[in-house]
């Protein structure tokens, strides 16, 4: 059933896993990172396990099944009604952490700047913005993603580049003074990043060739990695111990840079990197809940459910957590296991119910 | 509070069937069930967060399953930190 018409090339997708993935990981994971890794925790986002098995999953189930995502190969692999509950449980998921993925916005933003006004009306502006373009297609979302990124790689630098002088080499030492226990334990809160990666699944089905996905992703991940990399290098380099008391190490970096009394605030550039990251990010995650439920329902296309889906993420954002510290606990908590569990472990087992049948299948050919 | 949070509700989701009350003819009957239960569930869960908005949510849930797992990574950080 073609549900969607567009199509969007491999580095477009390469580009909206990057923007799905990096802003929300660059705001709150440098914290919760130190509180296991201390000063090594500039070495924790390289250990993306779960981003590897989760883009070889996903590009595994595609090779499987030509143009289906992984609900779809879901009902395939384990029949119309175990499919089924197996697409909700994956769909209900998207939708929670899409409605973690807007509260974060909104509890920054109104944390941050808008200090004034209602968390709902921050948070209910971006959601009606984000249905409009989940509306308008796949395409739209790409392009998107498409003018972001540029202007999303130079604010970065722009914020980075400005600190190089106030940097203190010595904060990272030791280097991995216990050995690699400590950044390993600290990477634990980031694979909850990373698994994030099984997105793709729902996007390779609209590449206009599939088979240049698997490269583009292989960039991608490096590219978030030098990212995590260099924010956490440049976060613990300038606020050392101080890191883990923040709740947005970064802003306070940004709030840091002051060239010749002229150039500061930059905290402002931080936050338009934060706007335009957490849109493509919440329309990603919103895209792939409304399209999913929609051939879960086997409708004919998606476009009338968005706003009631949206509706439904927007309720979502304020139901997962009374508060902002209780949303962080969250965050470094059971959120990290919960999204192992949905987006790594149940679609491993999936690919591997999938192989084991094709195996038998091709036995039973042969006898 | 509740009376002013209810009415919110129930301004928002007229506003958004009102958007898409033109196109409902040409959606099919499955789309509009679809739209309608959704709906539906929305309405429902936001009368109910308006009324408690600390109703336990998924995340309450989910600590419940993996309670386990987060006190062996929770005592992992009391031995980093201390």
């Amino acid at each position: 059933m073609v549900i969607e018409n567009g199509k969007i090339s491999a580095p477009q997708i390469g580009k909206m896993i990057y923007l799905a993935v990096t802003p929300t990981a660059i705001l709150s994971t440098p914290a919760i990172t130190y509180q296991f890794a201390k000063q090594d925790l500039w070495i924790s986002p390289m250990w993306a396990f779960s981003g590897v098995i989760a883009i070889w999953i996903a590009l595994s189930i595609h090779r499987l099944f030509p143009g289906e995502n992984l609900v779809q190969a879901g009902e395939r692999i384990l029949g119309r009604k175990l499919g089924k509950v197996f697409g909700l449980v994956i769909l209900l998921y998207y939708l929670y952490l899409g409605g973690v993925i807007v509260r974060e916005y909104g509890e920054f933003v109104v944390g941050a700047f808008l200090v004034q006004t209602p968390l709902l009306v921050v948070s209910g502006s971006m959601v009606l913005v984000c249905a409009i373009v989940v509306r308008s297609g796949v395409e739209i979302i790409a392009r998107f993603a498409d003018v972001f990124i540029p202007v999303f790689a130079m604010l970065f630098l722009l914020l980075i580049i400005p600190l190089l002088p106030d940097l203190h080499i010595l904060k990272m030492l030791p280097i991995m003074g216990e050995g690699i226990g400590p950044s390993l334990s600290g990477s634990v809160v980031l694979q909850a990043w990373f698994s994030e990666f099984l997105t793709v699944s729902f996007l390779i089905p609209f590449a206009n060739r599939a088979e240049k996905v698997k490269k583009s992703m292989a960039i991608t991940l490096l590219a978030v990695i030098v990212t995590l990399v260099s924010s956490n290098l440049v976060t613990l380099l300038l606020l050392g111990e101080l890191t883990g008391n923040y709740n947005y190490p970064f802003l306070i970096v940004a709030r840091y840079i002051n060239l010749a009394d002229f150039f500061t605030h930059l905290e402002s550039l931080f936050m338009a990197i934060w706007v335009l990251g957490a849109f493509v990010k919440i329309c990603v995650f919103f895209y792939v809940t409304a399209m999913g439920a929609a051939q879960w329902m086997n409708l004919r296309e998606y476009q009338p459910i968005v706003f009631p889906v949206g509706f439904l993420l927007l309720l979502m954002s304020v139901w997962v957590a009374p508060n902002l510290q209780e949303l962080t606990h969250a965050l470094s908590t059971s959120i990290i296991f919960s999204a192992l569990t949905v987006l790594v472990c149940i679609p491993a087992a999936l690919l591997g119910l999938a192989w084991i049948r094709r195996q038998w299948g091709k036995k039973n050919l042969q006898d | 509070m509740i009376w002013g949070g209810l009415l919110g509700v129930a301004a928002v989701l007229a506003l958004m069937i009102l958007h898409d009350w033109r196109a409902m003819p040409s959606y099919t009957k499955r789309e509009k069930t679809a739209y309608g239960v959704l709906t539906g569930l929305g309405a429902i869960l936001a009368i109910l967060l308006v009324i408690n908005p600390q109703m336990p949510g998924p995340t309450q849930w989910m600590d419940v399953i993996y309670k386990p797992l987060v006190n062996l990574l929770e005592k992992l950080t009391v031995q980093r930190s201390g």
